[in-house]
């Protein structure tokens, strides 16, 4: 099990940086520092730095590409325990989020997938049943 | 500021009120002992080309890294605060923690990864819970035996190792 | 006769009767040994005495059906061996130490715990390994005869189940001792259903973000969540997921958080919070609902360091009062730490009873059953203290009995 080794390649995070506005809000000042501290505070313990996971926690790097590509899948991302109740406002939420999808999902910081505070907001209060049961669909139906 | 702020005040009343309990609860260990070795104040800087030195002891309970560790103290048992003893397996999934180097003032962002599968060291049982919580906030938690992500999931002492930076607003 | 012949006489005599006393066995040497510490005086043994009838081998005592109010079970986690685990059974009113344990079992692994209270039965979920700290891992739940000590029945748990330090509701059982509900933690959490009539695992159902399993009306179990609110899940008569129901926030996991380790009264749950709040749940319907908070402290306190601290900082007696472990030093820090009082509040008139100092700290506390409750106090040097609730004085500390760390205790029943 090489879990730990890839442990070593989160000095690399610091790296990824958007350079410039993400997405539609553009009053929200985007720190990929930010990003990355709230990642590992709140992420990291279970999904490790390079979101890989390990044992039963999801790898990341799977998963969340095949999801940004349905609104079904967005919103799941977002209504997840982890990611719903983050204490984390709707704007630092977004920022992590899109963090993620650079880091972990090969998207730019010009992909359409990116989240927006707003939708954090709306989907965030919506409490997801069934987890698995929707996971499961999700990831099926994409690789349909 | 804010958790600058918080951290330093506990420091100073924990060192207030420890000598009333030093000679009881073995269960934290040396936790309550020591309390003189940390610094209340930051030292000046080293210079900047080199990486900050570090204050303290890392076989001491007070040692600044372990202010929400939990178990073992690696550092005792042929490892060190980073690393783990031969032929154990550090477990990636983990609690993470936040502590203030006493030298350059930064909060740093600490990992309690567990060293697992050999049985438990037995020394340097340390149990400080700064910013810990109940295991509803399992990031936060160090109650769980998180040796539940490695091959074995038997303890064997936990270490602290610095994997990031606090941002701090106003950067 | 000469006197030299007298003396001679005499000397003979004496020396024969020193001889005829050392050859009986013991009476001479018994003023010069050292071993016998038990009786008062050595008997002279009297061989016209019938001889001590046989005794049969193999013979295993067995408990009573209906255990003592002052019987508890000691959950001995052995954190420093954990492969040592187990759990005492002892009467903390004993006052003659090779009276007071009852019996043990072993409990691997910082594996949970669980007393019914109808049944003649324990629960024990602990986890092994192949070869000690190597080779594959598996968790079973074991049901125990109460009377017998013995397993009855190891189940295989299908999940990674929760190991954490020891508490209360890792394990939680229905009113009715029908289902009996293990925390799972992998660390996505659910809970798996046992049927204790059929002894089979019915379900497991996933409780996404809230852990723990603390039992709700007939047929539901509650979690708390990692949002600050909580989650019932709702069951079938046989034990399969039927619905699950979301509690609104009504704490904040960093600002104002609360124990996880709740005292249960007549289906009321009260919850301590960090600051000294105290939080009640009514667990007695379908669904539990939140009933509000309450200050533990009065205005004045609040403004001091006064806050609840502690493993098992919370227990209830048969009266319905709540004893809760303080630390008058408390802070962000110190809420595993313990305290150096214990206050007895009544949980409806929500006032302060009386405040019994723990003399030798306190980490956890539990309560014995009956109207004459003793406070068992898990103290700073992980011994038991035993003080009387009504005079608050401190009976007994209960040591070398084989603890490491005694980290909580149950009532037995």
């Amino acid at each position: 099990m090489n879990a730990v080794s890839k442990l070593a390649v989160w000095p690399l995070l610091f790296i990824i940086g958007y350079g410039d506005k993400v997405a539609a809000d553009d009053a929200y000042d985007y720190k990929p520092e930010r990003a990355l501290f709230h990642y590992q505070l709140f992420c990291q313990g279970c999904h490790l730095p390079d979101g890989r996971g390990a044992k039963e926690v999801p790898d990341l790097t799977e998963s969340l590409n095949k999801l940004i590509a349905s609104k079904e899948g967005k919103q799941f991302i977002i209504q997840v325990p982890g990611v719903a109740s983050a204490p984390l406002n709707d704007a630092e939420l977004a920022e992590l989020l899109n963090w993620m999808l650079v880091a972990f999902a090969s998207q730019n910081t010009n992909s359409d997938a990116l989240f927006t505070a707003d939708e954090i907001h709306s989907v965030r209060a919506i409490p997801l049943i069934d987890l698995s049961e929707k996971r499961q669909k999700l990831l099926v139906n994409i690789n349909k | 500021m804010k958790i600058l702020d918080k951290l330093f005040e506990q420091s100073a009343r924990k060192i207030a009120q420890t000598d009333s309990r030093r000679s009881f609860i073995k269960w934290l260990g040396a936790s309550l002992v020591g309390a003189g070795t940390v610094p209340l104040l930051p030292v000046a800087r080293a210079a900047e080309t080199t990486r900050p030195a570090e204050h303290g002891d890392p076989a001491s309970c007070d040692y600044w890294r372990y202010c929400a560790v939990d178990g073992f103290l690696c550092e005792c048992c042929g490892g060190s605060y980073n690393t783990c003893p031969p032929g154990t397996e550090m477990s990636p999934l983990t609690w993470i923690g936040t502590c203030k180097n006493p030298i350059d003032g930064r909060n740093y962002v600490i990992s309690y990864n567990d060293c697992c599968g050999k049985t438990q060291c037995g020394t340097c049982l340390c149990q400080r819970d700064e910013g810990d919580r109940p295991i509803y906030r399992a990031d936060k938690s160090n109650d769980v035996n998180w040796c539940l992500g490695a091959e074995s999931s038997v303890y064997h002492c936990s270490t602290a190792v610095v994997v990031g930076v606090a941002f701090e607003e106003g950067q | 006769m000469t006197s030299l012949a007298k003396n001679v006489l005499l000397l003979s005599l004496v020396v024969a009767t020193v001889c005829v006393v050392t050859l009986v066995p013991g009476s001479c040497r018994a003023e010069q040994s050292q071993g016998d510490a038990n009786s008062q005086q050595q008997p002279v043994a009297n061989p016209n005495l019938p001889p001590l009838p046989l005794e049969p081998l193999g013979r295993v005592v067995t408990l009573p059906r209906n255990l003592p109010n002052t019987w508890m079970y000691v959950d001995e986690g052995s954190f420093f061996s954990m492969f040592g685990g187990k759990v005492i059974l002892m009467d903390v009113t004993e006052t003659k130490h090779a009276k007071r344990i009852k019996g043990i079992v072993d409990k691997n692994l910082l594996g949970n715990f669980l007393p019914a209270k109808e049944r003649d039965e324990f629960y024990i979920v602990e986890s092994f390994h192949e070869r000690g700290s190597r080779g594959k891992k598996t968790d079973y739940l074991v049901i125990y005869d109460s009377t017998r000590l013995s397993p009855i029945k190891e189940l295989v748990l299908p999940k990674t189940r929760l190991t954490s330090l020891p508490r209360r509701h890792a394990i939680a059982i229905s009113p009715d001792e029908k289902l009996l509900y293990v925390a799972n933690f992998t660390p996505a959490a659910s809970f798996t259903v046992v049927d204790l009539d059929t002894r089979e695992i019915v379900s497991t159902i996933e409780t996404p973000g809230c852990v723990l399993t603390y039992p709700t009306g007939r047929r539901s179990v509650t979690s708390i969540c990692n949002n600050g609110g909580l989650m019932t899940s709702v069951l079938t008569d046989d034990g399969d997921k039927k619905e699950q129901v979301l509690i609104p926030p009504f704490f904040d996991t960093d600002d104002t958080p609360i124990f996880e380790r709740p005292a249960i009264v007549d289906g009321i749950a009260y919850f301590p919070g960090f600051k000294g709040e105290m939080h009640e749940l009514d667990l007695r319907g379908d669904v539990a609902s939140y009933k509000g908070e309450w200050s533990l402290l009065n205005e004045q306190e609040q403004q001091t360091s006064m806050r609840p601290g502690g493993l098992a900082l919370m227990d209830v007696d048969d009266a319905g009062r709540l004893y809760i472990i303080m630390n008058p030093e408390g802070f962000d820090g110190s809420q595993t730490h313990g305290g150096s009082q214990v206050w007895v509040v009544d949980p409806k008139t929500r006032t302060r009873i009386k405040t019994i100092e723990a003399p030798n700290w306190a980490i956890s506390i539990a309560v014995t059953r009956g109207k004459e409750p003793k406070l068992v106090v898990t103290n700073g040097e992980l011994n038991l203290d035993v003080i009387d609730v009504a005079t608050g004085k401190l009976e007994q500390t209960l040591a070398d009995f084989g603890n490491q760390t005694p980290l909580v205790v149950f009532k037995a029943y």
